[in-house]
Formats: structure tokens, C-alpha cells, sequence
């Protein structure tokens, strides 16, 4: 809290009362000029109308303004620039997946690996500093001065306590200086260690994107539209190398898709009028690929997702971005070289990183070759505490996160 | 749907014949001063819940307005005891299970939660199925997980159902344990059996309708078409747990019912009584007339017949002569 020497003063009593109506006394007592049309108006030709005439209120020029006037019409949702007649299927990330990453697979029509490929292992950075890691951490969990009010606190054990309301910093922007850092830390070190040429990637922050996906079987009445603002959008001047060979992506014809029945993959899904037909992307008139989004989630107090269900999140996401990439490139270009796009959602503390590959732009053939998602859910970075309490130390530090993510980042 | 949402937030227990509301108090906790039947707890404002969710269901936690035992329309209080305490979020439970009538077709849904719900006394599972997810009122043995299907088909032989499973009445066979019966065979009628713990039993089918037993020994004649759910209710031992503490019972929204001590007269202790013969419900209520809204002036309130009905300043001296001038 903002410390306070003195008390304000809030006495307010007859003498306040006696100097404010004389103030105002003279106020009133001042003499205005008289209005007179200004020579520039006059030269203009238009019609002036004095308010001061009798009927001026009646006159056709009041009652006109008052109907056209935007605060006198009803809201219409249709006159959007944006409406469209036909409802999307919406994923804001709100509402979480039932069935976890395999609903978020049969959406995407992926095949699942939990393990990085050894080759993308190799591209991880060897020496991290670990102190630098922990101070990155306490850059946005300690060091950070912003004062904001923070949530109300919810217990679910004493469900009756109003607790007092804390500031701080709220926990997607701890969540979002934390992510900034290590992706600087990360990048820097590659740099200095020539894996990576200083003008390979470029940032952009809490940029919008939204992707709309008319494929069958399940989007071709209705399209889905994926919609977010990670906070870091990478966008890479060179394609990114597909993680899995031609002859891999060949091997995935014969591979299954998680069945979920008897749940549809569609019940989790929003529906909205109001939607962009065409994807939405960072930096779109340059000639840059979509490298790899990262963005916070914060937990909610009463119904906190699944880590199955933060995971499902993070590869819909990613999914979208790697799509909006792909559907730029085309299903021909497709072929020679797929789409890869990483997603890093960090939730309390976990890291959920996703790497994407789109083959195909067709999702409705089930023998044909599908995209392929590398899923690492819910690694530890640290041990966060409550939102409420201040931390002091990182506990619990997992270097081996950081690891992960550096090879998801530089390959 | 609407009705069923209307009618959903008051039947907490079984409860017959028109109940009048009235503007003084007339129960304690939901039992009426006199008598055994259950009234409506007027506990949380369904008309704050309609204008929420526009009459649609959603398996969405709501924040309902609570009434503390109050009429809606009047605002007065109308159940003793009840009031305050901590709002809780507020889950629609889907009672009405519609499955295909073909046979052996199934609706099929998974159960991805079984929680508690401080709102009513039996837990609540999450479903999701090919048309959504819902929330039902959870059997004894419903974990996450398991698969629970919907049959909406009339077999000629009477089923052992599984529990978890709903069938239509007519299909299951004699001495089966259902919960949520509907009463009637539509998609807005009240159900039997809410309560944690309880089930109603199958006695026997009859032509088109089927008698079955509630938790109260009570038998009713119920339409083969009625949807039931197969399994008694969980959470049963809810009995055996206390709240610890008068203050915790008032976070749950009771209020103490201390007060002068009245000696009990005859309408307390034990009725030995025979049970009622087999109600049939053959067909659904008519729908309660729209309200009206009127004000009586002071002659109508006196309620007395013509001549009777004299201005009420008469007695103070008042006259219809003219003022002499």
C-alpha cells in the first residue's frame, strides 16, 4: 500500500459552503460577450440555428438529430462490420476441454508425441545460468512494483471469511515479465553462442491473432475461429525446419486419432455472430513465419482446470497459430514443407509447451496423413505461491524446464 | 423447459396439492406449522435464474439471488428460520433424461466430475455427451469416468436396469430402485425422489401405467413414459453428518429456531395412520392462471354487503347532506 503521512482532510462545513456560493455568485455575475457568427462560418454558407428561438426544439433540424444520433438508436448487433449470418464455432479459451489434449487432438486431427524428437533435444542450450533463471522469476513474482488491485480471495475451506483485498501484481502480468525474461535469457545466450543470428526472430507483444478453419467434417457449416492475444508473438524472417521428416509424416496415415466418444469434440466450443473471416496476424504486410506464441493463464480460485485441460488449451491455441501460418502458405507448399508453430502456456508455475506441425490443411480425412502435436504438459518451472503472499526465494527451481523450453525455442 | 426450471428450484421434496401463498408466516423450515406436507423453501429467486439464462440450461455455475425464505412477489417472509448465510453458486441439474426410442439405440455420456453441491443434498455429476454437458443428480456408485446411457425405449420384457442408467418406467422391471421419477411423461414436469440417500421402488406395471413406491411408503400410478433413473441417490450418509456449530448453520443460510417454549398440543406425536390408496397421475396440471394485479379500495376491503357499506368516516360523524352555506 501507498504509505500516507497525514490523513486528507475531509471536514466540510459552512465556510466551505459560504466561499464555494460566493465563487459561484461571480461566477454567474460575469458577463459573457454576445455570440456572433464568425466570419469563417459566415464565409462557409452554412445554416445557423439560434436555440434561443421559440421552437427551436421542434424544428425538423432537432428532432433529425436525435434520430440519427448513435445514443437515441438501438444497438444492432448486425450492423457489426464484422457480423456475419452464419454462427462460428468460437475458442476464446474460457471454457475448458472435457476431454482434455485428446479432444483437442481430434479437433486439430493430430497425432500425439509426449517426447521432443532427440533432434530438437540436441538444439538446448547446455550451460544455463541458474541464477539468472531464478532472477528472471523474481523479476515478475518480487521485483515488480506495480500496485494493482488484486482479485477477491476465495477459500475454499473457510468459504465464509471475506478476506482483506491485497495489491500487487496480477498473476498473468508476473506470469507474462517471467516469460519475457526467459525468452530474452534464451535468445541472448544463443546469440553469444552462434545458434541463433540477431536478426532471426522478431517480438511482437500482446498482438491479437484469429484464425478461422472451414474444414469438414465438423467446421464446414459453421467455421471455428480460434481468437487470443498471447503475449509474445515470434516471428521468424526464414520457415522454420519441420520437426518430423517426409517419410514420418507418411507413417502417420496408419496412426489412430484418440476416440472420445461418446463426447463430441464440439461441446466445449462458443458460438458468435460477430467474428473475422480471414485470420488476423502480427505484422502481416512483412514477409515473416510465425515461429512460436507464449502466453499466461490464471488458474480461477473456485474451478481450477486440469492439467489436462491447461494442456488441451495450449495445443488448441497453438494449433490455431500454426493454421492461420499454414493457410498463408497454401495446402501445395504444405507438402514440400510443413507448418511448425510452439505454444508455451505457463500456469501457476507449470510450463505447457507445444510444438505444432500442420501437414495438411484437410482435417476431414481420416486415412490421409495427419498434423502432429509434441506435448510436454505441465512442467514444473517452480513453486508458486498464492497470489496473495509475497515470495522471497524461488523454490523448487527446475532447470531441466528450462532446458525444454530453450530446445522447444532454438530448434 | 422453462416450466420445469420454474418448478426445479422448489421441489426439493415431495409436494402435493396447491400450496396458497400467503403473506404471513406460515412454516418453519419448510414444514408448514400444521401438518406433514413439504412447502416451497423459497430459497432462491427463480426469477432471477429465468432472466440469467433466458429459460436455456447451462451446466454453467450461476450466482442465483436467494430469497431467505421470502415471497417473491410480496417480498414478505413466508418460511421461519431461513435466511442469510453465504451465497453459493448455483448448478441447474438437468431432471428430465431424454433418450432414442428405438431399440437399442442409447444416448451415451461420460461422467467427468462428481462434487458436492451446498445447494441440495445429493452430489451432482458432470456429463458430456454428443449434445453437451449437463449436470445430474448423482447415483450411489457414480464416479468419473464411467459411461451412463439414456434409453427412451419401451421393451416388451421389464429390464434389470444399471444404475446410472435412465429407462422409461415401463421398462424396468418390478422391485427396481429409481430416483428422479418424473411424474408425468413431459419435459417439464416436477420429479419424485431429489433427496440424498433415497430411491423409489418399482412395484408393478399396470396396462399404461406402473405404480411405484416412494421413499414415504406413498404408491403412485405413474405413466410407462415417465423417465426414471435407475439407483438410489448418493450421499445418503448426509444424515449422520452434523453442521459442528450453530454459526455454521447459519452460514448455510438456517437460522436458529429458538424461541418461547409452547407446550405441544394434539396435532404432535405419533399418527398411526393407514396409508392412502394408489394415486394415479394420468394427466399434467393445468397451468396456474397469470397473476393480477389490483388494489381494493376502503369500501370493498370492509367486505360488508350494500347497505352495510357505509363511508368509514360515518361513526366519526361524517354526512351525505350538503354544507349549509
Amino acid at each position: 500500500m501507498v504509505f500516507r503521512k497525514y490523513k486528507p482532510v475531509s471536514q466540510w462545513g459552512k465556510q466551505d459552503t459560504r466561499i464555494f456560493k460566493a465563487i459561484l455568485n461571480a461566477r454567474n455575475a460575469r458577463k459573457m460577450p454576445v455570440f456572433r457568427v464568425p466570419d469563417a462560418v459566415k464565409a462557409l454558407g452554412v445554416k445557423v440555428h439560434d436555440p434561443t428561438l421559440p421552437g427551436f426544439f421542434d424544428s425538423e433540424f432537432v428532432q433529425r438529430t436525435e434520430k440519427d444520433h448513435r445514443d437515441f438508436s438501438q444497438s444492432d448487433v448486425t450492423a457489426h462490420p464484422l457480423y456475419s449470418d452464419t454462427p462460428c464455432r468460437l475458442f476464446e479459451g474460457s471454457e475448458p476441454m472435457s476431454d482434455g489434449v485428446d479432444q483437442a487432438c481430434v479437433i486439430s486431427k493430430a497425432v500425439l508425441r509426449t517426447e521432443f524428437p532427440d533432434e530438437i533435444m540436441k538444439n538446448a542450450l547446455e550451460e544455463i545460468d541458474e541464477e539468472k533463471v531464478r532472477d528472471a522469476i523474481l523479476h515478475g513474482e518480487r521485483y515488480d512494483p506495480t500496485l494493482e488491485k488484486l482479485p477477491r480471495r476465495f477459500d475454499p475451506v473457510l468459504f465464509w471469511v471475506k478476506h482483506p483485498r491485497v495489491h500487487g501484481t496480477p498473476v498473468v502480468k508476473r506470469g507474462n515479465i517471467i516469460l519475457d525474461n526467459l525468452f530474452r535469457h534464451i535468445i541472448f545466450s544463443a546469440i553469444g553462442k552462434e545458434k541463433l543470428k540477431p536478426t532471426q526472430i522478431k517480438f511482437n507483444r500482446d498482438e491479437p491473432f484469429s484464425t478461422t478453419v472451414h474444414s469438414a467434417p465438423y467446421f464446414l457449416q459453421s467455421p471455428l475461429v480460434i481468437r487470443g492475444q498471447p503475449h509474445l508473438t515470434a516471428l521468424s524472417v526464414t520457415h522454420t525446419t519441420p520437426w518430423a521428416s517426409k517419410e514420418d509424416v507418411e507413417l502417420t496415415r496408419d496412426e489412430s486419432i484418440a476416440s472420445i466418444a461418446p463426447l463430441s469434440p464440439l461441446i466445449d466450443f462458443g458460438s458468435d455472430h460477430i467474428y473475422n473471416k480471414e485470420s488476423v496476424v502480427a505484422r502481416p504486410s512483412e514477409n515473416l513465419s510465425l515461429h512460436s506464441i507464449a502466453w499466461t493463464r490464471e488458474q480461477s480460485q473456485k474451478y481450477p482446470w486440469t492439467s489436462e485441460q491447461n494442456a488441451a488449451n495450449a495445443v488448441l491455441y497453438t494449433f490455431g497459430a500454426a493454421m492461420s501460418e499454414a493457410m498463408k502458405r497454401g495446402e501445395k507448399s504444405l507438402a514440400e514443407s510443413p507448418v511448425v508453430s510452439r505454444g508455451i502456456q505457463l500456469v501457476n508455475g507449470r510450463l505447457d509447451l507445444v510444438a505444432v506441425q500442420v501437414n495438411t490443411l484437410d482435417l476431414s480425412q481420416k486415412e490421409e496423413k495427419k498434423n502432429i502435436v509434441w506435448l510436454h504438459k505441465g512442467v514444473r518451472l517452480y513453486m508458486t505461491k498464492p497470489y496473495f503472499e509475497q515470495m522471497t526465494e524461488v523454490e523448487e527451481l527446475n532447470m531441466d524446464a528450462v532446458t525444454k523450453l530453450s530446445a522447444l525455442l532454438l530448434s | 423447459m422453462l416450466s420445469a426450471l420454474r418448478r426445479e428450484m422448489a421441489s426439493c421434496t415431495l409436494r402435493m396439492g396447491a400450496v396458497a401463498s400467503s403473506n404471513v408466516v406460515v412454516a418453519k423450515r419448510g414444514l408448514p406449522a400444521r401438518g406433514t406436507k413439504p412447502l416451497p423453501r423459497n430459497l432462491w429467486d427463480q426469477r432471477d435464474l429465468q432472466e440469467q439464462t433466458g429459460g436455456e440450461y447451462t451446466h454453467q455455475p450461476l450466482r442465483v439471488k436467494r430469497l431467505g425464505g421470502r415471497d417473491a412477489d410480496t417480498g414478505r417472509k413466508v418460511n421461519q428460520h431461513i435466511g442469510g448465510g453465504v451465497k453459493f453458486d448455483y448448478f441447474m441439474i438437468d431432471f428430465h433424461r431424454r433418450g432414442p426410442t428405438e431399440e437399442g439405440a442409447t444416448y451415451d455420456e461420460r461422467i467427468l466430475e462428481v462434487r458436492r453441491d451446498p445447494n441440495r443434498s445429493a452430489h451432482i455429476a458432470l456429463v458430456a455427451g454428443e449434445k453437451g454437458k449437463r449436470w445430474l443428480l448423482a447415483t450411489e456408485s457414480m464416479r468419473a469416468g464411467q459411461i451412463i446411457t439414456t434409453s427412451g425405449h419401451l421393451t416388451e420384457n421389464p429390464l434389470i436396469g444399471i444404475e446410472g442408467n435412465a429407462y422409461p418406467l415401463g421398462s424396468l422391471a418390478p422391485g427396481t430402485m429409481v430416483n428422479c421419477v418424473e411424474r408425468y411423461p413431459t419435459a417439464d414436469s416436477e420429479v419424485f425422489v431429489v433427496k440424498a440417500g433415497t430411491a423409489a421402488t418399482i412395484v408393478r406395471h399396470q396396462g399404461d401405467f406402473v405404480v411405484v413406491k416412494l421413499p414415504h411408503k406413498h404408491e403412485f400410478s405413474l405413466h410407462r413414459e415417465c423417465m426414471a433413473t435407475v439407483g438410489r441417490l448418493s450421499h445418503a450418509d448426509i444424515e449422520g453428518k452434523i453442521f459442528g456449530s450453530a454459526q455454521m448453520h447459519r452460514r448455510f443460510g438456517y437460522k436458529m429456531s429458538s424461541g418461547l417454549f409452547h407446550k405441544k398440543d394434539g396435532y404432535f406425536g405419533r399418527k398411526v395412520r393407514a396409508l392412502p390408496p394408489v394415486r394415479v397421475l394420468d394427466t399434467p396440471p393445468e397451468p396456474a392462471p397469470p397473476k393480477q394485479q389490483f388494489t381494493l379500495t376502503k369500501a370493498q376491503l370492509s367486505g360488508l354487503p350494500a347497505a352495510a357499506k357505509m363511508h368509514n368516516l360515518m361513526h366519526a360523524g361524517y354526512t351525505h347532506r350538503e354544507y349549509p352555506q
